[in-house]
């Protein structure tokens, strides 16, 4: 799903957020903040996708521990999509009576998840 | 816990606003002062990207670059190769050169040390600048800051002479605020980072230039002293020659002789070959004679002497003829050397007059020369002079530039401030207008907007509300002198009035039914009231925001009003942050009763009109200056909420 200016204006929102909060609580320099902060300019100007999103998350939580919540959430996120997805997959092959595919596929989204 | 006195009460609603408060801040880390900052632009509403941005790695350069920029931007001398720092900055010529190095350099490291530690934690410097000379230093630029702007400058007016006051508002607002220093940090950057940081420096180039002109014109007044040397020379010989000169008359001598030369050359020879032919027959006579003599030897004594005296006068004759010879030979000799000279001399004129001729254009040659150079030199002095000129200019801007830092930094957080505040101001008069439900309301409102506030664009094209600074004066001025607004009040509803008895006559039913239900409404003392403190507190903001001055009488009337104290009450529910602080002293016992019963105890002792003043400034008046960082950031966030 592709980003749009919104998104991408309550993402860099969540990002001032844990900064603000780890300043607050000294758990971060203001010269990390500095540099947080042109990290994320300099990856969001690039990202135009969710999965791509993920990716920038990934990179961020592996550098300043604090963004680890957001990595979290964006992954639980993709979980959801992923179990949804397998559910309805599930469904639509049991409503076809093809039982041992729906059980297959839901021990995919169990695996996977 | 006793109340405190009259006379305590101003000072410590002053620590209230400004002192205590200054202390809390200065126990924040620089982590949790950014932290403050930044929840001040999150509830200002700033672009969340334009947040990031700004807390992206400040531009201020770092203290390498600081020094290469500030070594760079004064002076152009240098040292020659022979000094053991060959190639350093040479100021001991150019004394307003090196004064501009030490006040760059000065307030370079204070902006760089205020970054790095914050107000609070300014040190000495080995050369014996002080912290406090810093802090006296950085409080006077931005006080003058704050005087600058109108809305500013009325909060520290109304402190009067309380300079610790004023001081300790001017520290906590500017030199504190993370806001200003982000400024600074830009501004420092701006100066030290762009890509026209280094100035441009014509003058080593005109320098050169010059010197080579300068040393093509030496060697040129050398050749030309020369030739001068060697033209005096030639002419002084062909001065010699011309009429009156020391050769002429020998000249002019010879040349008349010259004339009877040939004449007298052809006698000498002549003479000399009639002489040679005598010569040769005294000579055969007195062979002669010798003969007889030795023919006679025997002869006759009378004979024979007769014949030697014959031999004598041939002798004498002979002797006479050849003396003749040398005199005439030597003439002959004379003449032909002085045909010689004379030829000598004439030659030598001639070629001495050309010779003179030659060096006289060589020399004119070379002087033409040397006067274009001449003119070169002037021209590359010239050059070099304005090159010289515009550095010292540039190096001037530079050193004001740098010593501004502090100043452009206050100014522009001012400036943000404000226009924050304008363009707040336009949806504030908005939403109050479409929330008042009584049309007469709605009607004041719209005329305070009208007659005191005009909207125009601001650079990105919005619109923002900026105030009216002489209609405000007028209606200000008018106010304090009736003593209250009713009567704008009633101006203001009246307009509806006016505009139905244009349109249908004073004896029309529906303007005297208009007359009537306006007559009700300005007899209804609650509406009246209600109508009054609005109006009196948009007038006292619009005043405060114009530059206007909050008079200790206008203070009394402020709080010894009903009006007044109902618009005091509604600026303190728009302005959380005083009242909050009023709340606090009340707590510590400073007064009983409500927040404006307080400000009544204030009016009532003289001594504390400056902080009355001050506390009324900061109520009605823009939200400018109130104690902090982000404050005023936050301040028209906090007038929408409330609206």
């Amino acid at each position: 799903m592709a980003l749009t200016g919104e998104d991408k204006d309550i993402i860099y929102k969540k990002i001032i957020d844990i900064i603000i909060n780890a300043l607050e609580v000294n758990d971060i320099e203001e010269h990390e903040a500095e540099r947080i902060a042109q990290f994320t300019l300099d990856g969001m100007s690039n990202i135009v996708s969710e999965s791509q999103l993920g990716d920038f998350y990934d990179d961020l939580s592996s550098r300043w521990e604090i963004f680890t919540p957001l990595l979290k959430e964006i992954e639980g996120s993709r979980r959801e999509k992923v179990e949804n997805e397998m559910s309805e997959g599930a469904l639509t092959l049991l409503e076809h009576g093809r039982i041992d595919d729906a059980l297959k596929l839901a021990k995919t989204a169990t695996n996977n998840t | 816990m006793p109340e405190p006195t009259l006379v305590e009460q101003p000072k410590i609603a002053a620590e209230a606003m400004f002192g205590k408060e200054s202390s809390a801040r200065r126990r924040l880390t620089p982590e949790q002062r950014a932290a403050a900052r930044l929840r001040a632009e999150v509830a200002s509403d700033i672009a969340p990207q334009q947040i990031l941005e700004g807390i992206a790695p400040h531009p201020a350069p770092n203290e390498g670059q600081i020094n290469y920029v500030n070594n760079e931007n004064t002076g152009t001398a240098r040292k020659g190769s022979e000094a053991p720092d060959a190639g350093e900055k040479d100021y001991s010529a150019d004394a307003s050169a090196e004064t501009r190095r030490k006040n760059v350099d000065r307030a370079s490291k204070i902006a760089r040390e205020i970054l790095d530690k914050g107000y609070d934690n300014l040190t000495d410097d080995p050369d014996g600048f002080t912290a406090d000379q810093k802090k006296e230093l950085l409080v006077e630029q931005l006080k003058k800051v704050a005087m600058a702007w109108p809305q500013s400058r009325a909060v520290i007016e109304s402190y009067g002479a309380d300079e610790a006051a004023i001081r300790a508002k001017i520290e906590e607002v500017f030199l504190r605020n993370p806001h200003v220093l982000k400024q600074l940090s830009e501004r420092f950057g701006q100066l030290y980072n762009g890509e026209n940081a280094i100035l441009k420096n014509g003058v080593e180039e005109a320098q050169v230039e010059y010197d080579s002109t300068a040393h093509k014109y030496k060697e040129k007044e050398a050749e030309v002293d020369a030739a001068d040397k060697q033209y005096k020379s030639v002419d002084k010989r062909y001065r010699d020659l011309q009429p009156g000169g020391v050769e002429f008359s020998n000249l002019t001598r010879l040349r008349t002789e010259s004339g009877g030369w040939p004449k007298r050359s052809q006698e000498i020879a002549l003479e000399l070959s009639r002489l040679d032919r005598e010569i040769n027959r005294q000579e055969g006579d007195a062979f002669e004679t010798k003969t007889e003599i030795d023919r006679d030897e025997h002869g006759r004594e009378t004979g024979r002497r007769n014949i030697k005296t014959r031999k004598s006068d041939v002798d004498a004759k002979i002797a006479r003829a050849e003396e003749r010879v040398a005199l005439l030979r030597g003439e002959q000799s004379e003449i032909s050397n002085k045909q010689v000279r004379l030829e000598a001399l004439e030659k030598e004129t001639a070629e001495v007059e050309t010779k003179r001729n030659e060096l006289a254009e060589k020399k004119a040659k070379l002087e033409a020369e040397l006067a274009n150079l001449d003119i070169d030199k002037s021209v590359a002095l010239q050059k070099l002079g304005v090159q010289k000129a515009a550095r010292a200019a540039d190096e001037e801007r530079f050193m004001h530039d740098v010593e501004g830092m502090f100043t452009e930094a206050g100014m522009r957080f001012m400036k943000e401030e404000v226009q924050r505040y304008e363009k707040a101001q336009k949806k504030i008069a908005e939403i109050e207008i479409t929330k008042a439900s009584d049309q007469d309301e709605k009607n004041i409102l719209e005329e305070t907007r009208r007659i005191w506030r005009s909207e125009v664009p601001d650079k990105k094209g919005r619109t923002k509300s900026v105030v009216n600074k002489n209609t405000v004066r007028l209606s200000y001025d008018r106010v304090m002198r009736e003593g209250s607004p009713a009567s704008l009040v009633k101006e203001f509803m009246s307009k509806g009035l006016n505009e139905i008895r244009t349109k249908y006559g004073v004896n029309s039913p529906e303007y005297k039914e208009e007359q009537a239900r306006l007559n009700d409404r300005f007899n209804d003392s609650e509406f009246m009231n209600k109508m009054n403190a609005l109006v009196g507190e948009r007038l006292f903001k619009n005043h405060v925001e114009s530059g206007g001055k909050i008079r200790k009488e206008d203070a009394s009337v402020l709080v010894e009003t009903d009006w007044g104290e109902a618009a005091l009450e509604a600026g303190l529910s728009q302005n959380k942050k005083v009242g909050d602080l009023i709340d606090k002293l009340k707590e510590q016992g400073a007064f009983q009763g409500s927040r404006t019963e307080f400000l009544k105890k204030l009016a009532k002792d003289p001594k504390s009109y400056g902080v009355l003043a001050g506390i009324i400034a900061l109520i009605l008046g823009a939200p400018f200056l109130i104690a902090g960082a982000g404050v005023a950031a936050g301040g028209y966030k906090i007038a929408l909420d409330a609206v």
